[in-house]
């Protein structure tokens, strides 16, 4: 007998239904099977490559690139990494209407538990960046594997904490249990419509990489530019018909962290490919084949925006109707833009990040973010007939890639100033003449405690685009003002008391970066202040506090003068009739360079700066220096960097010079001590030197001072009868 | 009169009548601005904030716990250029259950000029996990500017219950939103206004932290309200209570019990009789038990019976310490913890119970507080308060407490479980106990630096550094590189030494023991190599970086000074002089207090001393830092600040060590 159906479905309906009601709770309990692009991960393992070359009747070709393959690896995991990137694939395809759909693929295996890092990965997320899928696995060696979607991911705003709002979210999948040896995955696929037609593959990372792929599929009639940052450039493996194009990149070491090395961008191997479409969508979106061409961009990104409303020019016109010159107008333009005109950052995917608020929207709501600042500072220079620029930069110097002019890299906006020739230059430090730019005064309105006329220290000497000229725009060096104009001089004068504690006034005069901090410091709340300045000093002359603290800054040069009274009780350590004190109060800042492994990376020393301190301690009358016990001898030392001509400053120089002096009063200690930097950074071959010079400056500093009480009395004061 | 209060009996008019004294309560903040008055307008520095950025000129909170509603205006003046940050509000909340409405804002410059809010509010998404979102109410006032006064207001309508709900642990069923007033802030508040309309279907209970009994909030029917003037800012210092303890607030807490002491007491019992039976189901028999006790060692002491069943639970796989285990099952009593091999926090702590009692000792689930939260009130009926569980073993009349949920080693707690108040989970009703204070010896620091010259064509000190962390400290160091492989430790380890030893120090750590979960010692010891060209030098009594964190250093101070726990730091520099140099200058020795009294707060010894040995002198340095208290009174800060910089700078002293060493030992 036939089975009969059962009427509301076929036969075939009720066996496809039975298999579906046993199939599927099955299948829900199941525990997640890893992708088939992932199985061949689950069992490599790494240098394999010995047990193959030993088996019987392997070539003896293939049996040496095997042992090299092997001894590769070796190389790469030297080293102890906490976990390798076995694979990384990504495969761009770019649409003919500009837009940019992406499937990434990595699969990283934990070698260490502090690898347990690598299991939690973030992805960005916007409305016009649209992360379409974010899939995490982790396959353990035993037990099951775990499976995460894009529901299981945590969404946070890039502006927790932040003064202002974003409608970005990042993804982060955090896996549950990495441990050593688990495989760790992740598939993220992604559509982007950008301004901006470019894409930067960062292939070196904090961990070795065993195989980086790029793939990239371009529509007809489509070009590329390709620009190589700290990697030997490779033309694309394949290049067959219908733009297809792919490199492939195997075992890139990993960039190793060292303290005070330049920002890992700046080091780490990375190819920026620039898509340039064809017209009409070439003008409509931004190829930066060059800087000319972004600097072009931009200039159209922001037309119509610098322009001065009525309340605009009022308001300059307010401002400047006290000021007697020009440059003293723009000076009191600039404050007012960058003291009354709050950082408030409104980032909205579709503007791109790039396009600031209108002059006049940011003047009615006195608030902005740098890009907003610098547009409104743009218009009212505008209303006192001075022409200004936009000047795109990253925060941190070395971060722009000069060659690649990739706006990737930029992060900042401030402003460049046209500077007519005839106009004073008077305390106006950020100030260059360029080649085909003329002179240009830069001035950033977002930082608040960088004076007019001075550039914060961490944008001197960095690569900026200076945009919106007449060429469209144009890669220039920001300026550096130099270790002289960095300065700070620390003066004052101690005395003895009669209980061998040490009192007096001191003075700070500081200028350029030390007067940042100088302002920074005026701005603290006294009881924050005066907590972290008594802990500063405290760790090298401990007993001491700091009282009356006051702070003053001078508008006319930008300089900031800082009073304070010091107390160091006791200061004096005596022992029957042998005294002895610490000479040298104030901590030098040095940085402490440990490293067990050879330095690959250059050494950071900030911007060009330097800091003297000149003093004296007038000692208690029966106090004496022992005979056959001099003092410290001078120090003077210096060191250059390798190749530099004898005319040129050395790269960092200290000295210092105690001297005894007899009054009557009682002697009398001078203390005089300066420590110059004058370069960037050192080459890293130079590390050994400049531990030794920072080993024998410490020494000098900790280098007490041996007395002799006179008579078998306690010290007196000086003066005292 | 009357007829209010025979309206007030009936429920209907009770509800009416509430409502119409909420609103003409809460009126005059909402109906328009409040009026700003001339001294408003020409204040410029709070009397005990002198140089604050901003300050709290007005603030008015209206709580309605009937339509769970809550309704916030702020009057912020803008002092110094730090305050314009006051001018962006933001409100973070959580999306499905609250919503935020009528958000007005206005600026009046300093001109008096009203600048009306008509910007955008933004309610971006923070945090979003799952279909959990918390997102934030943001908007930016325009035109603030030193000496602006910002206006603002908003209402936030809670859906369905509250965010403070009671826990709902064992006793509470009410989800009402249980009211906290946070009345400092970081900013000075020149006069603030709360009012709370509460629902009065419930018991309602207050708590007072940080007032005066006269500033208590009056109470009109089922409203409360309080008035407050010249509130200063939270003192945000170092080593301080936890700010919950100290920070001036009132908590209103629903419950189904009435007021009073006697009520608490009668909610405690109930709690401790859940928690009992909770156990009682957890542990089941402990007789059945016997048999997972076969290969731990019970002859000997009831103590030495327990420290072996307590190695026994230590041995099983602590989840909540993140042991990993393949694919773990739940565990559903005692019997699967010892099956399986794993368990999370408390139901280690059951095992333990489990075992003891199976051995004959008795044993109890003690629920208490911890001290880094915030501390126990009895009055107070909430669950929330005992967030932490310890186990209680009776050891003849001694009771000892164990806490194998976070791998202490045996007879150490963590240090916010000691000297708080716990509740003993028992059938009859519980009872209360108090968790004794740690001494100082659980928390030992030793470590031992023993160095001879060597000279030759790298001349310097070289010798071994020893360190024994002991109790509470081997376990947390211990819990912080546990998780690390050998390399990691030891280079973490390394990092650790190079920062008591010089710069110019060399150092390599060659061997450290005591990692597994529980281990009462974790011991290091290093190679160490102090580059000189010459052995004569001026040697620090402090080479080993001894000194406390120059913590004490402001001129005055507000709150007590909280230290967390006891502790006990000792140091012994040994030093074998070579022939031909000898030690002089040799610093006076410090005893604090003098003459020697250890049940001292603070006990100090440094002192030196030089022997004269056949190979060379030995110059012996000696240290000992042994805290005895927690939390010192505000009143004791200036000579315990005095106490700490002569500490300080008898570790300054140095040594003078002088001479050549003779030619024979500089061969070597």
């Amino acid at each position: 007998m036939t089975p009969r159906a059962t009427g509301w479905l076929p036969r075939w309906g009720e066996r496809l239904l039975a298999g579906l009601l046993v199939c599927l709770p099955a299948a829900a309990f199941a525990a997640p099977h890893p992708p088939d692009w992932l199985k061949p991960f689950l069992k490599f393992q790494l240098s394999p490559s010995i047990q193959l070359a030993a088996l019987p009747g392997t070539p003896p070709a293939m049996r040496v690139k095997l042992l090299r393959r092997q001894q590769l690896e070796q190389q790469l995991l030297r080293r102890h990494p906490r976990g390798v990137l076995l694979l990384r694939e990504t495969r761009l395809r770019v649409h003919g209407n500009g837009q940019i759909t992406g499937r990434y693929r990595l699969v990283y295996r934990i070698l260490r538990p502090q690898g347990s890092d690598l299991a939690s990965f973030s992805v960005y997320d916007s409305p016009t960046w649209r992360v379409k899928r974010f899939r995490a696995w982790e396959v353990p060696r035993q037990g099951d594997p775990v499976r995460q979607r894009r529901k299981d991911a945590m969404a946070v705003n890039p502006y927790i904490g932040f003064p202002g709002y974003s409608d970005s979210l990042t993804l982060t999948q955090q896996l549950p249990t990495p441990q050593p040896g688990t495989v760790i995955a992740y598939d993220i696929r992604d559509r982007e419509q950008p301004q901006i037609l470019e894409h930067e593959w960062s292939f070196q990372q904090d961990v070795p990489v065993l195989e980086d792929r790029l793939i990239v599929r371009l529509p007809k009639g489509w070009e590329y530019k390709a620009a190589w940052r700290n990697w030997p450039a490779t033309a694309p493996a394949t290049a067959g018909a219908g733009g297809y194009l792919e490199w492939d990149l195997r075992r890139v070491p990993a960039v190793q962290l060292e303290p005070r090395m330049p920002p890992a961008a700046a080091v780490a191997g990375s190819l920026t490919l620039t898509f340039l479409p064809p017209q009409p969508l070439r003008a409509l979106t931004l190829s930066p084949v060059n800087w000319r061409a972004v600097g072009q961009w931009y200039g159209q990104l922001t037309a119509g925006l610098a322009v001065p409303t009525p309340a605009i020019q009022a308001k300059a016109a307010a401002l400047a109707q006290d000021q007697a010159s020009l440059p003293a107008k723009a000076r009191a333009v600039a404050e007012f833009v960058q003291h009354q005109i709050r950082y408030v950052s409104i980032d909205l995917s579709k503007s791109g990040g790039y396009r600031p608020h209108s002059a006049g929207e940011v003047y009615s709501n006195s608030y902005g973010d740098c890009k907003d600042k610098a547009t409104l500072l743009i218009a009212m220079l505008q209303t006192l007939g001075l022409r200004a620029h936009y000047v795109l930069l990253n925060h941190r110097r070395g971060n722009v890639d000069a060659t690649a002019s990739s706006i990737g890299d930029v992060d900042h906006a401030i402003v460049a100033i046209d500077w007519p020739a005839g106009l004073s230059t008077d305390g106006l430090y950020a100030l260059h003449d360029y080649p085909g730019l003329g002179r240009l005064l830069f001035f950033d309105p977002t930082y608040d405690d960088t004076p007019w006329g001075w550039l914060p220290a961490e944008e001197q000497g960095g690569q900026a685009l200076v945009a919106g000229v007449a060429a469209g725009g144009d890669r220039v060096r920001l300026p550096v003002l130099g270790a002289a104009l960095n300065h700070r001089l620390r003066a004052g004068s101690l005395v003895m008391q009669s209980d061998g504690s040490l009192r007096g006034r001191m003075r700070e005069i500081c200028s350029g970066s030390f007067a940042n901090r100088g302002i920074e410091l005026m701005h603290m709340l006294p009881e924050r202040r005066s907590r972290l300045l008594n802990v500063q000093l405290a760790s090298t002359t401990p007993g001491a506090e700091i009282h009356h603290w006051q702070g003053s800054s001078n508008s006319s040069d930008g300089s900031v003068v800082l009073d304070y009274t010091v107390k160091i009780a006791p200061y004096l350590q005596l022992s029957g009739d042998t005294a002895m004190l610490q000479p040298w109060l104030w901590p030098l800042a040095l940085p402490r360079l440990r490293q067990n492994h050879r330095r690959l990376y250059p050494i950071q020393l900030g911007a060009p700066h330097s800091s003297s301190d000149f003093y004296r301690i007038h000692l208690a009358r029966n106090l004496v220096l022992p005979a056959g016990s001099p003092l410290p001898p001078p120090q003077h030392l210096t060191l250059r960097l390798p190749g530099s001509p004898a005319d040129q400053p050395p790269a960092l120089a200290y000295s210092s010079q105690i001297t005894w002096q007899s009054t009557p009063e009682g002697p009398v200690l001078q203390l005089l001590r300066s420590l110059t930097v004058n370069a960037f950074s050192l080459p890293a071959a130079e590390l050994p030197a400049l531990r030794q010079f920072f080993q024998a400056i410490r020494n000098d500093a900790n280098q007490p001072l041996m007395l002799q009480v006179a008579a078998a009395t306690p010290p007196a004061a000086p003066g005292a009868q | 009169m009357k007829t209010i209060s025979r309206l007030y009996r009936h429920k209907l008019s009770r509800y009416i009548l509430l409502a119409l004294a909420g609103l003409a309560l809460a009126l005059p903040a909402w109906a328009g601005w409040p009026k700003l008055t001339p001294a408003e307008r020409q204040f410029t520095a709070p009397p005990v904030a002198p140089g604050a950025a901003a300050v709290i000129l007005e603030k008015t909170v209206y709580c309605d716990n009937v339509k769970n509603t809550i309704r916030r205006f702020f009057r912020i003046k803008i002092l110094r250029s730090a305050g314009l940050e006051w001018a962006t509000v933001k409100v973070p909340y959580i999306d499905n259950s609250m919503k935020i409405s009528h958000v007005e804002g206005r600026t009046v410059e300093p001109d008096g000029t009203i600048v009306p809010f008509q910007g955008n509010v933004w309610r971006a998404v923070m945090v979003k996990i799952g279909d959990e979102k918390i997102k934030a109410m943001e908007f930016d006032l325009p035109q603030a500017r030193v000496g602006s006064i910002l206006d603002y207001r908003y209402t936030i309508a809670l859906r369905g219950g509250g965010l403070q709900d009671n826990g709902g642990y064992f006793v509470e069923t009410i989800l009402l939103p249980n009211t906290t007033w946070h009345l400092q802030s970081d900013l000075f508040v020149r006069r603030e206004d709360y009012t709370l309309l509460a629902n009065h279907s419930y018991n309602l209970h207050l708590l007072m932290i940080g007032l005066t009994p006269q500033q208590r909030p009056k109470r009109v029917g089922a409203l409360y309200t309080l008035e407050l003037k010249d509130v200063t800012p939270s003192p945000n210092e170092p080593f301080s209570l936890p700010a919950v303890d100290v920070l001036k607030s009132v908590r209103f807490l629903y419950s189904t019990h009435s007021f009073g002491l006697e009520s608490a007491r009668v909610y405690w019992r109930e709690l401790a009789k859940q928690y009992a039976y909770a156990a009682r189901h957890f542990i089941g028999n402990p007789k059945d038990l016997r048999r997972w006790l076969v290969g731990v060692n019970l002859s000997g002491t009831p103590e030495q019976k327990l420290r072996a069943i307590y190695a026994r639970v230590l041995q099983i796989k602590n989840l909540y310490l993140g042991a990993h285990v393949v694919s773990p099952r739940q565990n559903h009593s005692v019997k699967d913890v010892l099956k399986h091999g794993y368990g999370y926090g408390t139901e280690l702590n059951l095992t333990l119970i489990g075992l003891a009692r199976a051995a004959g000792i008795p044993a109890w689930w003690v629920h208490s507080g911890r001290r880094n939260a915030m501390r126990f009130i009895r009055s107070w009926p909430d669950s929330d308060q005992l967030n932490n569980d310890l186990v209680m073993v009776q050891l003849g009349t001694k009771p000892v407490f164990l806490d194998p949920e976070a791998g202490c080693p045996y007879g150490v707690l963590l240090w916010y479980e000691d000297h708080v108040t716990g509740l003993v989970a028992n059938h009859k009703g519980g009872q209360f106990v108090s968790v004794p204070f740690q001494l100082p010896r659980a928390a030992m620091r030793e470590r031992r630096l023993d160095l001879h010259w060597q000279g030759g064509a790298a001349p310097g000190w070289q010798g071994t550094l020893t360190v024994q962390f002991h109790g509470l400290l081997a376990m947390q160091w211990g819990d912080r590189w546990r998780t690390r492989d050998a390399a990691g430790r030891q280079k973490a380890l390394d990092q650790l030494a190079r920062n008591w030893l010089p710069a110019s120090a060399r150092l390599k750590n060659t061997s450290s023991h005591g990692w597994q979960v529980g281990a009462p010692l974790l011991s290091a010891v290093w190679q160490v190599t102090l580059p000189a060209s010459s052995p004569s030098t001026f040697w620090p009594q402090d080479i080993l970086n001894a000194r406390h964190p120059p913590v004490l250093v402001a001129e005055n101070r507000l709150e007590p000074i909280y230290f967390h726990y006891p502790y006990l730091n000792q140091d012994t520099i040994r030093l074998l002089l070579p022939p031909g140099v000898s030690a002089r200058n040799l610093p006076p020795a410090t005893i604090i207090p003098n003459p020697p009294n250890s049940k001292a707060g603070l006990v100090f010894v440094e002192r030196a001393a030089l022997q004269h040995a056949s190979q060379g002198d030995m110059l012996t340095i000696h240290r000992r830092m042994q805290l005895n208290m927690e939390l010192v009174p505000v009143i004791y800060y200036a000579p315990l600040k005095n106490l700490f910089s002569v500490m300080t700078q008898t570790d300054r002293q140095r040594i003078v060590l002088a001479g050549q060493p003779t030619a024979a030992l500089q061969k070597q």
